[in-house]
């Protein structure tokens, strides 16, 4: 795949400053500083029509394959050890059924010597519906670009309207500030379309569970709660629910057999060949497997996110590096290591920047990119968020002829 | 803009340095075409202490919402910009109050219409109620907590030449674990850290213990523990007990 990248430019103070606020104000991006990074990037990457459509056909095809094995890592309880996931969440995946539900994962690709290459899926609650769909749409109606490619939040809400009713739950930490930015931004796009959104935390649905599934006060429901955390939540709270709810779910807690970085350690035992994922994806092994002082390993905990937890030699602090090989080495079944890949950087206004650009699959279909650039090969909460636009009008159909998710965005 | 953004504007002036600290939560939450508060604040507190400040002193006022709102503007006449970093959701059954210092940062507007210089130190504005409690069944839990993500690094403020703080509380002063991290991080940047009760005179050096680290396999211990991080990257506080939906009812 070529991948030509183009950093234009950066916006003027003054239209950066507006940029910023309605972003915030009108699509509830709440956390626009972290530390002394302002996050929302003051210049965008603008991409191809091609390169869109090379990361869609990737990320579709790498979407197809985590449900495939997904499905059959599902029915194989003597796997699920090998996974790196809690004892309660082992115990309620052997009751668990997937739902027939809209799905909604984020694959992670960085530009690297060999090309495109995959860090990891986010297949249980990806995060970026605002960054990957709102902002840059705001960024492009300054003008002197193009569209951007999809807009995620967009396409995950008509996807669940397709599924079920209108009474939609959405699922989180109340007390979360950052998360509910997210299920806000997405109650107002249900909305929108007539829906009936209820931002709620997990312990706030009462399962009924002596009547049939359509009893229930909801139609489906959209899940910003990672599955690994639902066994902290209070007993009467019946969890367990969320493994066979009943109604679709966005995304089912099953999501958790391929978030998991210690995925791959079971590819060899299923008949899914996992070609794509083989392909796109640096290998991986048990970190017991692999000599820690070898800078061409990263470490990474099983169900890390944001970035957190991730040792890399010579990227993290000295200090930082010897934390985390040492829990990798006290608890190895928690951790994975993946082989490291040579990222490339690329010019921006700012100087060399490592982006990452975050392509969603909806419902099977590629729906948008939340791109991040880091001043080091690692992408964590000091990353920040860049808008992807096309360098020219968005086609209805693909060079290919399919149609990739909803390029034809009016702006 | 609407009333919200140009009353964020009026908080957050484009040209002040610690302008994109500030949080627009509350901002964004307020009703908008709400008819302007019929009063300002009107009796501004005293604050013994603030000879102290100096021109290289950033503040935290680490005081109940509307005190801290009210001493915020105080300060503008010392020469300091408030940096509003009210993170709380509101909602119906909050558990936490934010209206009032929603209603305090809409009466404190006029005050702010005196410039303060675009290199002013910051006085950050924080809610000491904010992980206040337990919340009772039936509320919204919009507790909240601060990280150093949520500050200026101390790199950044000793460049800017502020080489010390000052934590105001209301009464004894004990940061709480989530504002302790912050100014351990400060003070290992080498930033003096100074505490002082709103009503006294003398600050004095606040010591601060180091707070528990959360290195990578302590953070899998939590994690397993229910602290979770949020997406800036930190660590937050045990998953709420019990939460509830910003709206009313819920699902029965």
């Amino acid at each position: 795949m070529n991948a030509p990248l183009r950093c234009p430019p950066p916006l003027g103070d003054e239209a950066y400053l507006a940029l910023r606020r309605r972003v915030i104000f009108e699509c509830g991006k709440w956390d626009p500083q972290c530390e002394d990074v302002q996050v929302l990037a003051r210049f965008p990457i603008v991409i191809t029509q091609q390169t869109w459509h090379d990361l869609a056909h990737a990320a579709e095809a790498l979407d197809s394959e985590a449900l495939d094995a997904e499905r059959e890592i599902l029915a194989r309880p003597d796997l699920h050890a090998h996974l790196g996931l809690p004892r309660a969440i082992r115990r309620a995946l052997s009751d668990a059924r997937i739902a027939d539900s809209p799905r909604c994962t984020r694959f992670d690709f960085h530009l690297t010597t060999d090309g495109w290459r995959i860090s990891e899926a986010n297949s249980d609650v990806p995060g970026g519906f605002i960054e990957g769909g709102a902002f840059p749409r705001l960024f492009s109606q300054i003008g002197k670009f193009g569209p951007p490619v999809a807009d995620p939040a967009q396409a995950l809400a008509d996807a669940v309207l397709r599924r079920a009713g209108p009474r939609i739950a959405l699922v989180h930490a109340t007390a979360y500030t950052d998360d509910r930015q997210v299920m806000l931004h997405l109650a107002r796009l249900f909305e929108q379309r007539g829906a009936e959104p209820v931002p709620l935390a997990p312990d706030r649905i009462r399962w009924n569970t002596n009547q049939p599934a359509d009893a229930l006060p909801f139609d489906s429901i959209v899940r910003f709660f990672p599955a690994e955390w639902l066994p902290n939540l209070p007993r009467r709270a019946q969890w367990q629910h969320f493994f066979d709810a009943g109604v679709p779910q966005t995304n089912p807690p099953t999501a958790l057999l391929t978030q998991s970085k210690r995925f791959p350690l079971v590819w060899d035992r299923l008949a899914t060949p996992m070609r794509r994922w083989r392909e796109l994806l640096p290998e991986t092994r048990d970190p017991r497997a692999i000599n820690p002082k070898h800078e061409d390993w990263i470490l990474k905990p099983a169900l890390g996110r944001v970035g957190d937890g991730i040792g890399m030699r010579g990227v993290n602090t000295p200090r930082e590096w010897r934390d985390i090989a040492r829990a990798a080495r006290r608890f190895p079944r928690w951790w994975a290591a993946q082989r490291r890949f040579q990222a490339l950087a690329i010019e921006t206004p700012d100087g060399p920047r490592f982006p990452c650009l975050g392509v969603f699959v909806i419902d099977g279909l590629a729906a948008g990119i939340y791109a991040r650039m880091a001043t080091r090969p690692l992408i964590d909460a000091r990353a920040q968020d860049v808008p992807v636009l096309l360098n020219q009008p968005a086609h209805a159909h693909c060079t290919c002829g399919e149609s990739h998710g909803r390029p034809a965005i009016a702006v | 803009m609407d009333d919200r953004q140009l009353l964020f504007e009026l908080w957050t002036p484009p040209s002040a340095r610690y302008a994109p600290w500030a949080k627009p939560v509350l901002f964004a939450q307020m009703a908008t075409g709400a008819a302007p508060p019929d009063s300002q604040v009107s009796d501004l507190p005293v604050q013994p202490w603030a000879d102290f400040l100096e021109g290289r002193t950033a503040v935290v006022l680490d005081l109940p919402g509307e005190s801290s709102v009210s001493h915020a503007l105080a300060l503008v006449a010392h020469g300091l910009q408030p940096v509003p970093l009210f993170n709380g959701c509101a909602g119906p059954g909050a558990c936490i109050d934010v209206e009032s210092i929603m209603m305090g940062l809409r009466r404190g507007a006029a005050h702010l219409r005196h410039s303060v210089p675009a290199d002013a130190p910051p006085a950050f504005m924080l809610d000491s109620n904010r992980t206040a409690g337990k919340p009772p069944p039936g509320s919204f839990d919009n507790r909240w907590v601060v990280f150093p993500q949520d500050f200026p690094s101390g790199r950044f403020l000793l460049a800017h030449g502020l080489a010390r703080v000052l934590v105001v509380h209301q009464q004894a002063c004990k940061p709480a674990d989530d504002l302790k991290q912050v100014l351990a991080a400060w003070k290992k940047s080498g930033i003096e850290i100074f505490g002082v009760e709103e009503a006294r005179k003398s600050p004095a050096p606040l010591p601060v213990t180091k707070p528990w680290p959360l290195r990578p396999f302590a953070a899998l211990a939590l994690l397993a523990l229910g602290l979770r991080s949020n997406s800036a990257g930190g660590f937050g506080a045990k998953v709420p007990l019990p939460p509830e939906g910003g709206r009313s009812g819920g699902l029965a």
